[in-house]
């Protein structure tokens, strides 16, 4: 199941080091530990958040004066920074503790961390984004936001077309 | 560093408690008082090979006492005595011995008391020259071929020679030497056949000569000069390291070990324990892949101008048994293609500097091309060192400062030896490191 976590976090973007450490490498082992694997946490909480976010923008609160695009990019950016900041603050505090295996932790560092934090946010805004694309018919205020459904274009068209 | 005797303790476990899984349950042979015998198998049940030793095996001693030895003894105060001495009785304290046999060797072996003192320090030129036996020339092969079958798992001989050969008055030293060297061979392959799981150990010491010296033709000169002397091992593995655990190269007193070599018959890797290693993370020294498993490997990415992967290695027992240069050096080791044939291996050690690892030393192993996808297999299958060729002579008439250290012949014992641990042209694979590229 790990592994399952891990294959959203599997890119050189952030360093490779860092991300053996997030998968919970341990040098005495000279492999993983799946205790320490933070992936599946970090991932919940990303996807999480996101989950939530687009709930309440769609469905909790759901307002008629909130449905323009720009009022859904603040769901999006909480998303985002929430992901960033759990992704960085995870990094940097093991950094700090000097838990990071001696073989790996010449290789991590702040900005390792930001970097981590940054994909981690854009992966939280892309589920948002997702959700947002697939899930949102059904909310009565805000289904259009952050642009019209497909569905109500193609239909405004064909009056437009049908006078 | 960890303490080597439960490293020992684990050898010496692993054979007790059996092999790993692919043991065939029931093999064990037979089990007394002293002695264990086990058997362990290879890939199949047909290699099956005998592992048999005893705890505290009985220790023979055989110091050649030819005439050309004569320049090494001087009652007691020669180093060559001081060495051996002290090198008999750390041996006889170290608690490995149930008994020690110390025995005169020269074309008959002429059994002493078992006192080490004695034995060896009561020796001047004079009283060599009155002891039993051919004094003139030296048949080293008639030497080990008498001492090795009375070796086995349960007896450990040590043989004391100035290892120098003696054609005497043969038209062609060269063929004589060459004889020597195969039935050396032929000896040594009946050794290993007779027993399995097999090794010798020679220790190269230098002692002030002073005496009269007898050159490959046998022609006498009077000489006083530092030359070299070999203190031969040979018994099982376990014993072997026992002895280079509790009586470490370092300590030798009297005059310190300058080369040493040992050669083994039998497979680390069958044991569990003793040959642990593993796939190390990337890095820009490891180089740039995909980490899956210890044993596999994937994406080897071109780092700088050549594509690498690295390893880690537990290399305790090996620098114990080996020594650290031998046991790190990268020609001792072989990219395997098939059973028998490897080839040239490109890599680099180092250090491991990780505090928790389990190993001790990292291999990087290097390509110019990309590495074909399948099984990729290191095998330590170690040469004639080359301080060997380096200390052999072939023509010692004249000794001066330039080869006095030099030993008339010796390259062919130690080609004969190991050409007996690679009898037949096979391979002697002491370790093999097996991973997988995907």
């Amino acid at each position: 199941m790990e592994d399952f976590f891990s294959l959203f976090y599997r890119n050189n973007l952030y360093g490779e080091q860092l991300y053996y450490h997030l998968r919970g490498w341990d040098d005495a082992q000279n492999g993983f530990v799946a205790a320490a694997d933070k992936f599946p946490t970090i991932f919940c909480v990303a996807f999480g958040t996101a989950v939530l976010l687009f709930l309440a923008y769609y469905y909790i609160f759901n307002h008629p004066r909130w449905n323009r695009w720009y009022h859904w990019i603040i769901p999006l950016l909480m998303t985002m920074a929430t992901s960033f900041i759990l992704g960085y603050v995870i990094v940097t505090t093991d950094l700090s503790a000097g838990v990071i295996a001696q073989s790996l932790e010449p290789y991590i560092g702040v900005g390792n961390a930001i970097m981590f934090g940054i994909y981690n946010a854009v992966l939280g805004g892309l589920f948002f984004f997702i959700m947002s694309l697939l899930l949102r018919s059904w909310s009565k205020n805000c289904k259009h936001s952050p642009w019209p459904l497909l569905a109500t274009k193609l239909n405004n068209k064909g009056k437009q077309d049908h006078e | 560093m960890r303490p080597l005797i439960p490293l020992l303790f684990c050898l010496t476990a692993c054979i007790n408690g059996g092999p790993r899984p692919t043991a065939t349950p029931g093999s064990n042979t037979a089990t007394s008082k002293a002695t264990t015998t086990e058997t362990y198998s290879g890939e199949t049940a047909a290699e099956a090979i005998q592992v048999s030793f005893s705890e505290h095996p009985t220790v023979n001693v055989y110091l050649e006492t030819s005439g050309s030895m004569n320049g090494y003894v001087d009652n007691g105060r020669s180093q060559f005595q001081q060495v051996v001495f002290d090198f008999l009785s750390n041996i006889k304290n170290s608690g490995l011995p149930s008994e020690m046999n110390l025995n005169y060797i020269t074309d008959k072996v002429t059994p002493k008391e078992s006192d080490v003192d004695p034995f060896i320090n009561s020796l001047t030129s004079r009283g060599l020259l009155t002891a039993a036996g051919n004094k003139a020339t030296t048949d080293i092969a008639a030497l080990i071929a008498d001492i090795l079958p009375k070796t086995d798992g349960s007896t450990l001989s040590i043989f004391i020679s100035d290892c120098i050969f003696s054609p005497g008055s043969v038209s062609n030293p060269e063929a004589y030497l060459e004889n020597q060297k195969i039935a050396i061979r032929n000896a040594v392959k009946e050794y290993i056949d007779a027993n399995g799981f097999v090794g010798c150990s020679v220790y190269q010491i230098y002692s002030q000569f002073k005496g009269s010296y007898f050159d490959y033709k046998n022609r006498r000169s009077t000489i006083d000069m530092q030359r070299p002397f070999y203190i031969w091992v040979f018994g099982s593995p376990v014993h072997i390291a026992t002895i280079k655990s509790k009586v470490p190269d370092s300590k030798f007193m009297g005059s310190p070990v300058v080369n040493t070599w040992t050669i083994v018959d039998g497979d680390f890797s069958e044991f569990d324990g003793l040959n642990d290693y593993g796939l190390l993370q990337p890095s820009p020294t490891n180089g740039s892949y995909r980490w899956v498993s210890k044993t596999q490997v994937s994406n080897i990415k071109k780092s700088g101008e050549q594509f690498n992967f690295t390893f880690g290695v537990d290399m305790e027992y090996f620098l114990l048994l080996y020594g650290e240069d031998y046991a790190i050096d990268i020609n001792n080791y072989k990219h395997l293609i098939t059973k028998d044939t490897g080839e040239e291996f490109f890599g680099s050690f180092r250090k491991n500097m990780v505090t928790a690892s389990p190993y001790t030393h990292d291999i990087t192993v290097i390509s110019n091309k990309p590495f074909a996808k399948g099984t990729f297999t290191v095998v330590f299958d170690g040469n004639v060192p080359n301080w060997v060729y380096e200390c052999s002579d072939l023509d010692d008439s004249i000794l001066n400062d330039s080869n006095c250290r030099k030993t008339y012949g010796f390259k062919y014992m130690c080609d004969g030896i190991y050409a007996g641990f690679h009898a037949n042209n096979t391979s002697n694979i002491t370790a093999r490191y097996d991973f997988e590229i995907k």
